[in-house]
Parts: C-alpha cells; structure tokens; sequence
C-alpha cells in the first residue's frame, strides 16, 4: 500500500460521503491490516553503526606504509585497514553467474538504500594533551621502560589521517582471473591534526565527521583506513591505545522478517502482524489508553452511501465519530517492532518496523605484537611450550543479546599486513606467508575455523549453545582452493613493497597482490544466496531473549534449538593452528600467521524498533 | 506532551449535530487525519529507537609467556604518579592527575602513590540524544585448575581461589579483609563529559557506576558448566586447542545490566573504563592479581544504546 489519497472539499462542493468517509475507512483499513509502510512514517530512517575497536596502533604494530608525502623523507606508518562491506539482505540478494565466470548482480528495487552518516574516532590519551609511548620505543626491543607513559612533547606526532576507500570486490570477477586488488574510490576521509588534541582545555578527541550523505553501494566492499605517518621516528616511537571508530549509518525502515521458513523465530507469532489478535476481533481501536473507553471501529458497512444523510456526530457513523476512531489510535500511538523479549505488539499498525544493522566482533586482535608469527606460536595463549599437540591458539567473544535481530549474513576478515617483533635479542619483521623454513619456502597447512553461536546459561542453572554460523574452515594459505579462493574480496592496501610474499625474500614473482581479505560464513540451514554461492548457506535466523511465551521456536538447522529459544548471548569463536605439523620448527620462523589488527567478524541482519 | 484543552491528537476539529459546520472546518479536519496517517509523527509511534551495540574485547597475551611485552589497552589511572610520565612536562600538567571519578580501593591510596589501577577506557561520541540502555563486562576465566590455562583469574592457580587477597610475603589484605578475603576492585565507570570542561575529569557525569562490589559474587554461572560437554551442548569450532582440554565452557564474572533507561544528551563524550589493581606489594598484598593482572582474564565488553529514527 501506499499513501492514502483523497478528494479534496472545494468550497460550493456538494458535500458527498468520499469526502469525509472514503479517507477515514481507507485510514482504518492500512491500520488495521498493519500497512502504514516508511514512507508514511515522518522519520523513516533507522541508524546503525559499525563500530571498530582496537586495543592499539603503533608503528610497529603495523608495519604497512601509506603514501609519501613530499615533505617526508619516508613515508610514514602505520597505514592500518579493515576491510568491511554491507551487503543487500538476503532478499534483495540475486545474481547469476556471467558467461565468463563472473557473477551479475540483478538490484532489488526494495532493498533500502544504506548513507553514510557520520563517522567517529577516539583513542586514550588519559585526558592529558600528550601521546602515550609505546613499548617499541628505544627501537631496540618491544620493553621500553617508558611503554604506556604519557609524553607532552610528543603530542606533535598525533597527526591521523582517515579514510574510507571503495572497491569492487573480487568475486564478481571470473574466479582466479581478477586483477582488481586496489581501492577504486574514496567514499569518505578526514584528517585529525595534532593540534586538535593538544590544548589542555578542549581537545577533539573523540573527533567527529557528521552529515557526510554519502551513499553506500551493498555490492561493494569498503576499507577503513587509519593512517598516523609521524608517530614513529627511527628510534622513538608512540602508539594510539583504545581506538574507537564508529561508522554511522542511515537506512530506510523495512519490513520485519516473518514465517516459518525463519528460523529461530518465536511460534507464537513467526514474525506476522497481528497473528494472535486482530483489530477486527478485537472490534475497537485497542485504545482505552488514552480515554476512558475505547472506541468501536468504524463500521465501513454502515456509512452513508452517495447521496445518503451525513450527520455530525452519530454514534456510529458520524463524521465526528469516524475521525476519532483514527485520532483514537494515534494516541494509543500505532503500534510495531519488537518488544525486548521476542514478542509482538497484540495489534499492529506499522508495516515498516525493521532496519539494516551490524555488530562487528574482533577477534585475535589483542596478540603479543599485534599479529602473531611462527616463531611465537607456542606463546599463544592456550599453547604451552614444547606441547605439540596443542594445535590451536583460540578466542572468542561474548555479546548479550539486548534487542530481537534477524541475522542475514556473516562475514569476516583475514589480514596478511606486515608488524614487527621482538626475538629477546633483536627486532624481526612478518611479511612472509605461512610457509615451510628455508629460501625455497612451501606451502603449510595452517587452518583457520571460525563459528557463530547462541548461547543460554548466563546467571542460569543451565547451559548450552545453538550453533548458527556454520563453522567455517580456511585451510593451506598458500593454496586457492581453500583459502583465498573462497574469498567474497581480496584487497590491496597500502605499499605494494611490503605486501605479503611467499618467500623469505619477497620478489615480484613471489609477492601476493593483496594482504586483506573477506569471506562469508554461512548461516546453517541450507535454501538463501550468499555472496559465495546461491543456496550455501540457510534462511535468516532469529535470536533474542525469550520468556515463556516466546520460548517456542521454529527448528534451526532442521531441528529444535539446542538453547530451547532461552538464548542471552551472541558467540563469535575463531582457532588458528596446523592439526598436522608442529608450527615451531617447520614453519619459516618470522613467517606471520594472522596479520596486524586480527580477524573482524560481521553480524548483519535486521534489527527492530523498540 | 504538552496539555491541551482537546482531547484529540491528529485534529482539533469537533463536530456536533446542532452546531455550525463550515466546509473549510471540514477539510482541515479531514487534511489533519489523512496527514495523521500518511505521515506517523515519531510521536505517534510507539516503538521508535533501534538498538547499538558497541563490542569490544579481547584475549590477552599468555600469562605462561615469558616476556608479555604488550599489556595494551590498560593505562595508568593515576596521571600524577611518579613515573608516569617521560621527558619534560607542562608546568601545570597533568591536568587531571586522577582522571577517573569513583575508582578508589581499599589498599592503593594514589594520593600516596601506594599502587596504581590501570584502566581500559573506551569513549564513544554522540551527535544526538540517545538512551543508555546497557552495559556488559565479561571477564573470562577458565575453569578448572588445569596450571596451563593462561585465564584463571588468579596469578597462583590451584593454590588460590580467583579475585582474592593473600596474607604473608609482599604485604597484608587492606583494612577490613584478611588473607582469603574475596576482593571488591574493580571499578567500572561509565560518565559523560560535561559539555562546558569536557578534559575536566573533576567535572564528568557518572551516569553507571559498579565499585567496592565483590567480584566473585558475580559468576556468570551458578553452576560452573561440566568441562567434559556433559550435559551441554557445544558449537563449533569448540573453545579447545586440541589438548589444553576442558576449557569449552564459557564461564568467569560479569557485571551485566539492562534496561538502565538513561538519556544521554546529543553531541555527548561517553566514556566506558574498567580499572584492575596493581598493589604495591609491599605495605598491600598484591593478592591473586600480582605483578600482572592484566594478563589474568580475557574480556568482553559491550556498551548497548538505543538510537531514535529520524528524516535522513
């Protein structure tokens, strides 16, 4: 439906029952059949956000090196990226394969459009006009006894350069054939002067960008670029500790998932408007609220035919009477959305009452030197030292379920960009993919497993998980097929001389193109596109808290929820080892494992109005 | 909303039998209900905010490596402390020598320089209002006692029990507590900067606060999940490394609210911290925390907001 349309009362008019019926029950009708869609909802726009947080950033934590400027004698470092991309829902996602091998996507006329809103970044500076030292400081080893200490003077070195980059991902590309490694355009930038966080009064930290109005492409993918040239000199260093990035978007209100097909979803209602009571059943506005009665709803049987009598205030087909019954359930304010524990509104207006959102996950993004190498795997945590079956260092992150969302996609990151370490004797560089010790180097099988679950038992005297996100394995980095093959993007950011390389002495021949790269994780189920196959991965899976009413869910997976609709928390899990070789020892040992920066896990779906 | 005489919302137009009726009355009331609908006022929705959820977290380097260089993100809470800065400072700096409002412990007078915290703080801007709906700090501890596990919570696992003080050695419990006393430091502030002084650390809002509780009175779990997957069903991959097993149940302390329905005014500083102890060893025992309590826990931490829709 659409906006109601209505004939005008020109002055001499002979007044005709359209005019003051036709409106009123046309009213009613979108109402009571809960079709007042966004654009007729004043403020149809809902915010999401993807907030990025870093425990720290220095020169050494991120080896990558942006542009050279002119005045610079090198250029400067970190030149740090996340790769990102907001991809249409599921039901606006279509495409077929080209006769090239490419993939051609065919645009959703509904799908709503995503706008860059407003982009935020903060970072610790303990409310001081200073720069916090990092412990690379000295430039001879990674424990400078000055690591974490403020420094007024160096405040100088804070200045810090942002950007968003735009790409055409990879996977439109025939498969192997692509040549499209390099951002193509900058959506957004924005630059923090030193000076803007060193007066002792008011500083612009967090720093801001809003109104930015910049239209989002959900079939590209996106680079957030942080780059701080003058923190670091040959033998001083400073770092960014606690980064905060909040990328703000808008996005136009759509329609609530619903039916059986979702999984997850609460039986009592599978996501329909108005699936326990109607208003015809309930035969009144639902009002009450607001005055002392409610109101019977207007009876579209009864009103005056053409020509008939119309009368003011009639009791049951007045003018006055029908206008209020509208006006009765503007006060009782039209209902929609989702209440906080996954169940309905018992009567709904609002078509429109969902909305694009993100949760972005880090993972991995905490390790010894920011990136983790081969020579320091048996320090990972849940390693011990000469324990060789121990094969995986883990992680994971626990996220309360606050607000009912649909998820649609999972996406995540893998990163190859270069950092420094410390041996105990001496500062090493990781550029080097994984791979076997020696000139002549090899591929190894480091494997990479990821998952998504919910989970119940918080505070409880229960527990258990619901797998959601399929686990998904990357395996053999150096081999396509299982690892890079698979990917929706591969990017390559930053200076070409540093990017990763299969030997220990990077050649042209020997360099890989890219050092960021994004992948899909499926949801479990089988029947939806994602955007590394058309029917891989299942239909959106609901989570939120429940209660006794909405407990009863649909089958996940084809069968009942392990958390018996009693999740409380979201799960994002990550393991990065080689099952079948000791890493120490085989592996090159300043070979890296995972890049600077860690993994980013992307949740996206619908959230609701609540 | 503001009183009105009516009793109507879309239109102020009433009509009655007996009482004049004029056509332009007519199209006004009939234009203000069709807009009524055709254009939902934020007013006259009901549900109108979306939530956003702010996540951060991290496993920390092993506490079985022997080097840590890296104990990032936590910095010193005390900017007055000596030390705590490098190479020459402004006259009047720090300008804020305790930048954290509501953070004292019993056994680390930062006055005295007796101890440090050391903070993770994360600060979030807001160009409009929004409402603070919740906040979640989660400190992963693994269960058991298996000495491999880098998360225990406590410096000495297997000899003491997480989140305690010890007696003998580096100094006594505070004041009030002794040897196996449970300990209550942890602070965690949330507060808004004050618009006028927003690097005033004197001036801040405290919107949320926990501090002096008991940590090891918030188990996230009444009862520690089986280690084995003994009545509980996993997902994968599973939270092991192959053979540091038993570490599968997500399991710790957490300080977790909801529904704490407190406006945050627009263009607003938001400032989330989390401070751990570092006891001076000497005069105050440094307790399960030791020398590195930032390597003792993995953390997840989750701010949530709701945000209103608006025109684009």
């Amino acid at each position: 439906m659409a906006k109601i349309t209505r004939s005008k009362l020109a002055r001499g008019a002979k007044l005709l029952a359209k005019h003051l019926f036709e409106p009123m029950t046309s009213s009613q009708t979108q109402a009571t059949t809960a079709n007042l869609d966004s654009s007729q909802v004043a403020a149809s726009y809902a915010p999401f956000r993807v907030n990025l947080s870093m425990p720290v950033l220095s020169p050494s934590t991120n080896k990558m090196t942006g542009p050279k400027e002119s005045f610079n004698l090198t250029p400067g470092r970190p030149f740090h990226g996340i790769p990102f991309m907001l991809p249409p829902l599921q039901e606006h996602l279509s495409f077929s394969t080209t006769p090239r091998g490419g993939k051609a996507v065919t645009p959703s006329d509904d799908m709503p459009e995503i706008v860059l809103d407003e982009v935020s970044f903060s970072f610790d500076q303990r409310l001081e006009p200073a720069a916090t030292i990092s412990n690379f400081d000295g430039g001879a080893s990674a424990s400078s006894a000055n690591a974490g200490k403020l420094s007024y003077e160096r405040v100088d070195r804070l200045n810090i350069e942002l950007a968003i980059m735009e790409k055409k991902p990879v996977w439109f590309d025939p498969p192997g054939q692509s040549r499209n490694y390099r951002p193509g355009r900058v959506v957004w930038s924005g630059r923090i002067e030193a000076i803007n966080v060193t007066d002792s009064y008011f500083r612009l930290n967090p720093w801001v960008s809003s109104s930015i109005n910049e239209v989002i492409d959900p079939m590209k993918s996106y680079v957030f670029t942080i780059f701080a040239p003058d923190l670091g000199t040959a033998d001083t260093e400073c770092a960014l500790v606690s980064i905060e990035i909040s990328m703000r978007f808008l996005t136009k209100l759509t329609q609530r998932d619903s039916g059986t097909d979702i999984q997850n979803i609460p039986k009592r209602h599978d996501g329909l408007p108005n699936d326990n009571l109607t208003h015809a059943n309930a035969a009144t506005t639902g009002a009450g609220t607001n005055s002392a009665t409610s109101r019977a709803l207007i009876n579209a049987a009864a009103v005056p035919v053409a020509g008939g009598a119309i009368v003011a205030n009639d009791a049951t087909t007045g003018v006055q009477t029908s206008m209020a019954v509208i006006d009765e359930m503007s006060r009782r304010k039209f209902q929609g959305g989702y209440k906080l524990d996954s169940d309905l509104p018992m009567l709904e207006e609002l078509k429109d009452n969902a909305a694009y959102t993100v949760l972005a996950v880090p993972l991995f993004n905490n390790v010894e030197f920011s990136g983790m190498a081969a020579r320091y795997f048996d320090q990972q945590p849940y390693r011990t030292s000469g324990a060789q079956s121990d094969k995986y260092c883990i992680d994971r992150r626990y996220i309360p379920i606050e607000s009912p969302m649909t998820i649609h996609h999972i996406l995540f990151t893998y990163n190859w960009m270069p950092f420094e370490s410390y041996t105990g004797a001496t500062l090493a560089s990781h550029t080097q993919l994984p791979a076997l010790a020696g000139a002549a180097g090899g591929g190894v099988g480091l494997k990479l497993e990821l998952g998504v679950g919910i989970g119940t038992g918080v505070r409880g005297d229960t527990f258990g998980y619901q797998q959601i996100g399929k686990l998904t394995t990357l395996d053999t980095p150096q081999s396509a097929g299982n690892w890079f093959g698979k990917a929706v993007d591969l990017v390559g950011h930053g200076s070409p001389s540093l990017l990763p390389s299969a030997l220990p002495t990077s050649t042209i021949a020997s360099t890989r193109p890219w050092n960021l790269e994004l992948y899909a994780m499926d949801l479990v189920g089988t029947g939806s596109p994602s955007l590394n196959g058309m029917t891989a991965q299942g239909k959106p899976v609901f989570v939120g808290r429940g209660t006794s009413t909405t407990a009863s869910r649909q089958d996940v997976d084809g069968g009942a929820s392990n958390v018996a609709g009693c999740e409380q928390w979201i799960e994002v899990r990550g393991r990065i080892g080689d099952p079948s070789a000791s890493i120490t020892g085989t592996y090159q040992a300043d070979s890296m494992l995972l890049g600077s920066g860690g993994i980013w896990v992307y949740i996206i779906g619908k959230t609701h109005l609540v | 909303m503001a009183w009105r005489r009516h009793t109507r919302n879309l239109t102020k137009e009433v009509f009655y039998d007996g009482t004049t009726v004029d056509g332009t009355r007519l199209e006004k009331a009939v234009n203000d209900i069709v807009e009524g609908v055709n254009s939902v006022e934020k007013g006259n929705a009901k549900r109108r905010f979306v939530a956003t959820q702010y996540h951060s977290g991290f496993n920390p380097p092993s506490r079985l490596d022997p080097n840590r260089y890296s104990r990032w993100p936590w910095l010193q809470l005390n900017n007055g402390a000596t030390g705590s800065h490098s190479g020459v400072k402004p006259v009047d700096a720090p300008y804020n020598p305790v930048r954290l409002k509501g953070s004292s412990i019993p056994g680390i007078n930062l006055q005295e320089d007796l101890g440090d915290q050391y903070v993770w703080t994360r600060t979030l801007y807001f160009d409009k209002p929004v409402v603070l709906h919740g906040v979640s700090i989660f400190l992963h501890n693994d269960t058991g006692a298996n000495g491999d596990r880098p998360y225990t919570g406590t410096n000495t696992p297997g000899a003491s029990n997480p989140y305690t003080y010890t007696s003998g050695g580096g100094g006594e419990p505070p004041s009030g507590f002794s040897g196996p006393s449970n300990t209550v430091d942890l602070p965690i502030v949330l507060d808004v900067m004050n618009p006028g002084t927003p690097e005033d650390a004197e001036m801040t809002d405290v919107e949320f606060t926990r501090t002096l509780y008991t940590i090891n009175g918030e188990p996230s779990s009444t009862h520690m999940p089986n280690a084995t997957a003994t009545g509980w069903s996993d997902f994968q991959p599973h939270y092991d490394s192959g053979d540091v097993t038993d570490v599968r149940p997500l399991y710790g302390r957490v300080v977790e609210y909801r529904g704490l329905n407190i406006p945050v005014h627009q263009r607003a500083r938001v400032r989330l911290a989390v401070a751990i102890p570092l006891y001076d060893g000497t005069t105050y025992t440094q307790g399960t925390w030791g020398t590195d309590p930032w390597y003792l826990q993995a953390w997840s931490s989750t701010i949530t907001v709701l945000e209103e829709v608006q025109t684009l």
